[in-house]
Parts: structure tokens; sequence; C-alpha cells
């Protein structure tokens, strides 16, 4: 029985199955374009990205190490890498990314989000908030990665990883009421 | 591998699992789960899921279409390209693999046949008109005769 739920799969393409390369088609593409679109906010060039992406599996497909990442895990973080370089294309964010602290904050305000935002608020929010704070919600809160996974994808801690998450969300959370206090 | 039922689930824990993973318990931790639906009958468990999950409703709006057909063609036609590109390497690879098979071949006959040139070289004669490199072959009525 494969470990990976993906190798039969890749081994298929590996092979040119044309079946095989269809099946990885429609199991990936609606995630990895998922993941593109939150983090770059741009449809066209998250497209863009996701062919990349895969045309990254076919250069890969036939020499895969099994003992090493899962391939979704790998692929993941080949598609947050192209999102980064597109980032960094746009001048978007700082050379080098400070290192993940704990966090210390104190527990988020009591104020509720009103009901009236809407999916373009939320858009928006998600953009305005750090890259890797944006990264580690798209991969947990979206893409459903467990937390040791998306460490994994990310490269870093599990602890590292929630801190982010509950800095990504309680930014989030700030942007959509300040979006509410100019409504 | 940690047992649900070994996490001890403080406020202040359970609180930073709502601000990280939302407000949803299924989502959190495998290993965290179990003591936290046991404390979130906790009115203050239950005041910050209550937060969070206002939090998730918000970030459940926004959804990303499915791939269309163009994307996925675009895809497909570079998964062709690279096997096409494979194929003629492989053909290209077998090409050399024949040639190679044939240059030894020709090698291995030429071989042979020094070998035995060799042989006539060295001084050997043929003593009659039915000698060969592979012996005496004999005359026709000799052989006629052993078969009957």
């Amino acid at each position: 029985m494969a470990l990976d739920p993906d190798e039969d799969l890749l081994r298929g393409v590996a092979s040119g199955d044309p079946g095989a390369i269809r099946g990885i088609i429609t199991a990936k593409l609606p995630r990895l374009l998922a993941v593109a679109t939150r983090m770059l906010g741009d449809p066209f060039e998250a497209e863009d990205v996701a062919q990349e992406a895969f045309v990254r599996i076919w250069r890969h497909a036939g020499r895969w190490n099994w003992q090493g990442a899962r391939f979704d895990t790998w692929i993941h973080r080949v598609t947050m890498n192209l999102c980064y370089d597109r980032l960094r294309r746009r001048r978007q964010m700082p050379v080098g990314v400070p290192p993940d602290l704990a966090d210390d904050g104190p527990m988020p305000d009591a104020a509720l989000i009103p009901d009236d935002r809407t999916e373009q608020d939320v858009r928006l929010a998600l953009r305005t908030i750090a890259p890797r704070q944006r990264e580690a919600i798209v991969l947990v809160y979206y893409q459903g990665l467990s937390n040791q996974e998306a460490a994994a994808v990310m490269r870093i801690s599990v602890d590292a990883l929630e801190s982010l998450l509950a800095r990504g969300r309680r930014s989030m959370q700030a942007s959509l009421l300040k979006g509410a206090s100019n409504d | 591998m940690i047992d649900d039922q070994d996490v001890v689930m403080t406020l202040e824990r359970f609180a930073g699992l709502a601000q990280s993973y939302g407000g949803r318990i299924e989502r959190w931790p495998q290993a965290s789960r179990q003591a936290a639906r046991s404390l979130s009958t906790n009115p203050e468990a239950a005041a910050v899921l209550a937060q969070a999950a206002a939090l998730d409703a918000m970030l459940d709006t926004y959804s990303v279409a499915r791939p269309g057909a163009e994307l996925t063609g675009r895809i497909l036609q570079t998964a062709n390209a690279r096997l096409t590109w494979q194929r003629r390497l492989a053909r290209w690879c077998a090409g050399i693999g024949l040639i190679g098979v044939a240059v030894l071949g020709s090698f291995a006959g030429a071989m042979v046949v020094s070998s035995l040139t060799a042989g006539q070289d060295s001084g050997q004669t043929f003593t009659s008109d039915t000698m060969t490199a592979f012996g005496d072959i004999g005359h026709e009525t000799n052989t006629t005769q052993e078969t009957r």
C-alpha cells in the first residue's frame, strides 16, 4: 500500500499515463489555484503560478524521492515559492523576513465584526496582512493542512506556525473592523 | 503519539488554539480536541469560541472559482509537450542502443573471423578437397552410406 496518497498517481504521471495526468490535474489544480489566488489576490497571476507548478510536477515525477517529504507538502511549497517570487517582483515585501517569535500579545479585544462584511472586504484584508501570516492562514484555514503539514511547508515549528496564525487572524479582525468603521 | 486524554487544557491554551485555528474545534490539532470539547461548556471558553467563529464566518465568504477548461487545457498541453520530449529522448536513446549493438555485433563477428583466419595462418593445411575449417565433411557418397 502506498504511504503517500499521491504515490500511485505520481507513478502514473512518471510513466506518461494520460489518465494519471488528468487525474493529478483534477486532484491538485483547484487546490493550487486556490493557494495562489489567496496569496496573490490576482486570479490571472494565480493561473500562471498554477501552470508553472504543474510544469515542476512533470519535471520531477520521474525522479520523486518517496522517502522524503509528502508530495502534497512539496507541491504546496513549490506553489508558495512561486507566489513569493511574484510578490518580490511587485516589491510588496521586504528582502529579509523577520524571525518568527512566540506570540505573547494580549487576548483579542471583544469587538465583533459586523455582519455586513463582504467577500471583497475579506480579500482586501487578507492582502494587507504580512505575507507569512497570510501563508499560515491560507495553508491551515483554507487548504485544511494539519498544523504539522503546514509547518513543514513553511519550514518552521508548530509553535511558530500557531503564533503566525494568531497574529494573522488578529490582523484580519483589525482590518475588517477598521473597514467597518470607515463605512 | 499523544493520547487525547493526556492533554491538559487550560482556558489560556483553549483561547490560544481558538485564536490560531478558529472557532471549530474539529479543525484544531487532533490531540487537543477531546480536552477542548470538555472545556467548551465553560462560559468563558464558549465566548472565546463564538468570537473566533465570527471571524471564521467572514473568512468563509472568500471563495475561489474552480479552474476553467482553458487553464486545464493549457496545463495538459505542458504535460503533452513534456511527454513528447521524453518520447523523443527515449527513441533517440533506443537508436543509440541499436547502433551500439550493431557496432558490438560487427566487432564480435570480426573477432570470430579473425580467430579462424589465425588458425589458417598457423600453417594448418587441408589434406583433401573435403576438408573444411570445421573438419573433414567427407565425400557425398560416404555421407549417404552412413545415413543408411
